[in-house]
């Protein structure tokens, strides 16, 4: 129970973008139920959550691991978790996604996907949130068409069970505003990163990390519109919040100076 | 002080106490906290965020 409560601690202080505060918190939880001999299912969430945080650092290899190890203690059990098994196949899809492995993110996703859709239809928001993390992927391999289907039906999702400024619907907004940059919809890749900025801005803070990517990619956007103060002004805030937040050498970090050089 | 007088008190304290935890827990109702309204089974996911590099 103890741990349970260290690990809700931990999730809180990552969505405050306290990511050492999570970290000490989470280390802190497996340590004690690994003491305590707690095994199994139990341990789960503490590892799944110390992956989540770690993939949110970069460290994509401890986080598979993690993952790994959350799969086989719930495949180990004599009775079947389909809904946990399933997240757990979306989040090793989003280490691949996050490693540019897309045939191999494909994989995961859509194993992930079916699991959730057979246990639980096809309207259920779990089952868009799947498909926005398979639209992802889809997007790194240049299946536009296909991307933009499944984030469209799962924006529709989204927004009539969650309300229209959840942080789920800015997501979705964020990988659409994505989209259109890079088929050269820029337009409406603009209204929907802008909406997207406004609603991450609102829910997590003006200096969360999930706020800043999606400052660069309106700074991808202005670039490809030819306003060129435009996307340093979107890159040099990104950059700030990413260097406060994950560090120098984070990939994101080094993906938007890269983005930032280019502009100047 | 009459030990009724203790009770009434006791009760009013508690009723006060129970009314702002009910206002706090329809605040939260109203604005979540970011990322604790996890959407994907029992368990934490990560969302695949679209993360644009730009080309010369």
């Amino acid at each position: 129970m103890f741990c349970r409560w260290l690990t809700i601690r931990a999730m809180y202080h990552r969505a405050h973008a306290d990511f050492r505060g999570a970290e000490a918190l989470l280390l802190r939880a497996l340590a004690l139920a690994e003491q305590s001999r707690e095994s199994g299912v139990r341990l789960v969430p503490i590892l799944n959550s110390m992956a989540v945080l770690y993939k949110d650092l970069g460290r994509y290899d401890e986080a598979w691991e993690l993952y790994q190890r959350a799969l086989a203690l719930l495949e180990g059990q004599p009775r079947s978790y389909p809904a946990d098994v399933a997240t757990l196949y979306h989040n090793l899809g989003g280490i691949d996604h996050a490693r540019g492995r897309f045939d191999s993110a494909e994989r995961f996703a859509r194993k992930g996907l079916a699991l959730r859709i057979e246990h639980m239809g096809t309207s259920h928001v779990s089952v868009a949130a799947d498909m926005v993390a398979l639209g992802a992927i889809l997007e790194g391999q240049r299946r536009y068409v296909e991307a933009e289907t499944l984030y469209s039906s799962s924006l529709v999702v989204f927004e009539k069970k969650l309300g229209r400024n959840h942080t789920e619907v800015g997501s979705t907004l964020n990988n659409l505003g994505a989209l259109y940059t890079s088929t050269g919809a820029h337009s409406r890749a603009e209204q929907s990163l802008k909406r997207a900025l406004t609603i991450r801005e609102r829910a997590l803070g003006k200096n969360h990390p999930d706020v800043a990517v999606t400052l660069n990619n309106l700074g991808v956007c202005y670039r490809r519109l030819g306003d060129v103060p435009l996307a340093r002004s979107q890159y040099k805030r990104a950059l700030s919040i990413f260097r406060g937040s994950l560090g120098m050498m984070h990939p994101k970090t080094v993906s938007c100076l890269a983005n930032l050089e280019l502009a100047e | 002080m009459p030990h009724e007088e203790i009770v009434a008190q006791i009760i009013a304290q508690l009723g006060a106490t129970i009314a702002q935890l009910s206002t706090l827990l329809g605040e939260l109702r109203h604005n979540p906290i970011p990322h604790l309204q996890n959407v994907v089974g029992g368990l934490f996911s990560n969302h695949n965020d679209t993360f644009l590099t730009d080309a010369r």
